[in-house]
């Protein structure tokens, strides 16, 4: 398994492209236009701006303001809104009523979807309310075929435990790491001169602009932690290689070809530097992902909790023989909350269902990474992607991006989906019998083992939290993972 | 022609007319739509797009010639920025520069059926989600980038790289060999 080679990148890549959401998508342009106009009034007005130049700022802060309360006052928690909505077409599943949930053409306002303001709020708004339905509903298709992947799913508990327990939970305090001694500490260990300086949100040593290395220290709830030096950057080279792959290796000169560090000396390098920068090392299990030609990642995760941690905390080095290339982490200390209660599997697995937990609602999404994704996914994307490479390919996207990865055929999606048809249909699909039962196919899971691990949640105001969360596994080998402390312990109120 | 170092000067403002806004949006409200789409909740996009369409004629003597897209999606991050702020409008002008990623979707709002994909971008860092984001569904690369994050270019190909590698280590984590 080849982690840091250009097939490794090219599978990831391309189907983060694949999965783009507004594959597909065809917005009502002449609505738009509308709603500019109601927001600037006629160009042709004989003066520059729509409301003469010096209003201009204050009415954009109006409008935007006004948008804002109207929505934050119709449904509280941003999270929630799209969670009732989403939920609502993707549990319930029945497309009659996943419209009426989440609020058809008709309804302006007036549903917990659309936001509980008035329309008299905002000037703008108020001129065209029909723009803002009749442009929704022009796309409510597309929300459908965006959503059919992920619902019209149930799942099943099976030999799961039903007993509740308690686990503990941790929290991050990157107070200590966000001040100039810190940085600069971190800096030293680096050999990177220069002193720290905190602008727009982030503390550097080091600029872009020099071409040198780089350290930043991100004002953030887990001290987020950036470090690169582009004179040793193993990339270069299989970014060229991917750019001409048909190359002859021999007259590629990157002028900069790396190697990677065995995996020993890469930890020894890693640990130095942590170690200089005031971290202890035997806080984190260190391990490494199998070297590349260029570079070795290492990896260190905090010894917290029982299960695994997703990548919030730790830290992951890039190191080649020519010294560290890259380096992400969290410099935040991690202490402990105490103990929660904790549901039982079985629960967990309700809440699967439970659009409180379910996907994309607040941060606490369950995750499926089965290996063969739903049927219904398959094809859902499928087509979303075709649309996509007919739309995208000749559109606004750079001509950079289409030259970059030749590897990859105009039908990006498609081409790696394993669908079923790889010739082009000739004939027309079997027409429906009247009185025939409709299709209407809903995925079942059965979950029959769970792992308690940790999840990170980012809490309202910024901070970042490690909470324990269930992870399920069902008989088709995909896992799913759901926040697990219990109702008692979580604060539902809207931000 | 203006040259391509910094904003139109006050001649080119001045020549910015109906027409070119008329050609702007022909051009990439589409863009600007798919842009909102992928990280806004549904409802909200077509105000978000129409926002900072509407910005891009007040502002139309800030927009660079030959980079109008990137600058678009930039004004469109602060724009989704100051949509999440609590009810505390702020001038768009105002919003410091993204550096750090802020203005990223969570991916509580990424409205992907690839569940694969899904849990290997919510292991990344906002920042990292952020870049990625850009690259592979606005196709950014490049000085377009760079205009888009708002740093210089050595800088956007550096967190590009990162970010990459770092996708690459979540997927890798997440695909059985």
């Amino acid at each position: 398994m080849s982690t840091d080679g250009p097939e490794g990148t090219d599978e990831a890549l391309r189907r983060l492209r694949a999965a783009d959401p507004a594959a597909g998508s065809s917005p009502d342009l002449d609505a738009l236009r509308l709603a500019v106009t109601a927001r600037v009034g006629e160009l042709g007005d004989g003066h520059e701006g729509g409301n003469g130049n010096h209003e201009d700022t204050e009415h954009d802060d109006e409008l935007l303001g006004a948008r804002t309360r109207r929505t934050a006052a119709g449904r509280g928690r941003r999270g929630l809104l799209v969670a009732a909505s989403v939920a609502a077409l993707a549990v319930f599943g029945g497309g009659g009523y996943a419209l009426g949930a989440a609020g058809g053409p008709q309804d302006d306002g007036g549903t917990t979807v659309a936001g509980g303001g008035t329309a008299g709020d905002s000037s703008g708004e108020a001129a065209d309310p029909s723009v803002a339905s009749e442009a929704f509903g022009a796309d409510m298709t597309q929300a459908d075929r965006m959503f059919a992947g992920y619902g019209r799913t149930e799942f099943t508990a099976a030999g799961l435990s039903t007993d509740g327990s308690a686990a503990e939970a941790y929290g991050l305090d990157p107070t200590a790491a966000l001040t100039t001694e810190r940085v600069a500490q971190f800096a030293q260990a680096l050999g990177l001169e220069g002193e720290p300086v905190l602008a727009d949100g982030v503390w550097a040593v080091g600029s872009w602009e020099a071409g040198g290395p780089v350290l930043s220290v991100y004002v953030d709830g887990t001290a987020s932690t950036s470090y690169t030096d582009p004179s040793v950057d193993p990339w270069l080279c299989a970014e060229i290689e991917q750019i001409e792959p048909d190359a002859d290796s021999d007259s590629i000169d990157c002028g900069n070809e790396q190697v990677a560090a065995g995996q020993d000396e890469a930890i020894a390098a890693a640990q130095e530097v942590l170690t200089a920068a005031g971290v202890d090392v035997d806080d984190f299990n260190w391990s490494t992902t199998e070297p590349g030609e260029h570079a070795t990642n290492v990896v260190a995760t905090p010894s917290i909790g029982a299960g695994s941690l997703d990548g919030v905390v730790g830290w992951q080095f890039t190191v080649t023989t020519g010294g560290i290339a890259s380096i992400w982490g969290s410099l935040a200390d991690v202490y402990s909350l105490g103990t929660y209660d904790v549901v039982s599997p079985t629960e967990a697995v309700a809440r699967l269902t439970d659009p409180r937990f379910g996907a994309f609602g607040g941060g606490m999404m369950p995750f499926a990474a089965a290996q063969d994704g739903p049927a219904i996914a398959r094809d859902g994307s499928a087509d979303a992607a075709e649309g996509s490479a007919a739309e995208e390919s000749g559109g606004e996207t750079a001509p950079d991006a289409a030259a970059q990865e030749p590897a990859q055929a105009p039908g990006v999606g498609p081409a790696d989906e394993p669908v079923d048809s790889g010739e082009p249909p000739t004939a027309a699909p079997v027409p429906a019998e009247p009185g025939a039962p409709i299709d209407w196919p809903v995925q079942q899971v059965t979950v029959n083992g769970s792992e308690l691990v940790l999840m990170s949640v980012h809490q309202n105001d910024g901070s970042v939290v490690l909470v324990p969360a269930w992870r399920l596994y069902d008989t088709d080998g995909g896992t799913w993972t759901v926040n697990a402390v219990a109702d008692a312990g979580l604060d539902f109120s809207a931000e | 022609m203006t040259d391509h170092d910094g904003p139109a000067t006050v001649a080119g403002a001045a020549a910015r007319s109906d027409a070119w806004f008329e050609e702007l949006f022909a051009a990439h409200a589409g863009a600007v739509h798919r842009y909102f789409l992928r990280r806004a909740p549904r409802d909200d996009v077509d105000d978000l797009t129409a926002d900072v369409l509407a910005t891009a004629w007040r502002r139309r003597a800030d927009v660079p010639d030959g980079h109008e897209l990137p600058w678009l999606y930039r004004t469109a991050g602060f724009v989704l920025a100051n949509h999440r702020r609590k009810g505390r409008p702020i001038p768009v002008e105002a919003l410091p520069d993204d550096v750090d990623g802020e203005y990223a979707a969570d991916p509580a709002d990424l409205v992907v059926a690839d569940t694969q994909v899904t849990e290997a971008l919510a292991a990344l860092s906002v920042r990292d989600r952020h870049v990625l984001m850009l690259h592979a569904w606005e196709g950014l690369d490049g000085e377009e980038l760079a205009a888009a994050l708002g740093i210089g270019r050595g800088g956007a190909a550096a967190a590009l790289s990162r970010a990459r590698a770092r996708l690459r280590t979540a997927w890798d984590e997440r695909v059985s060999a």
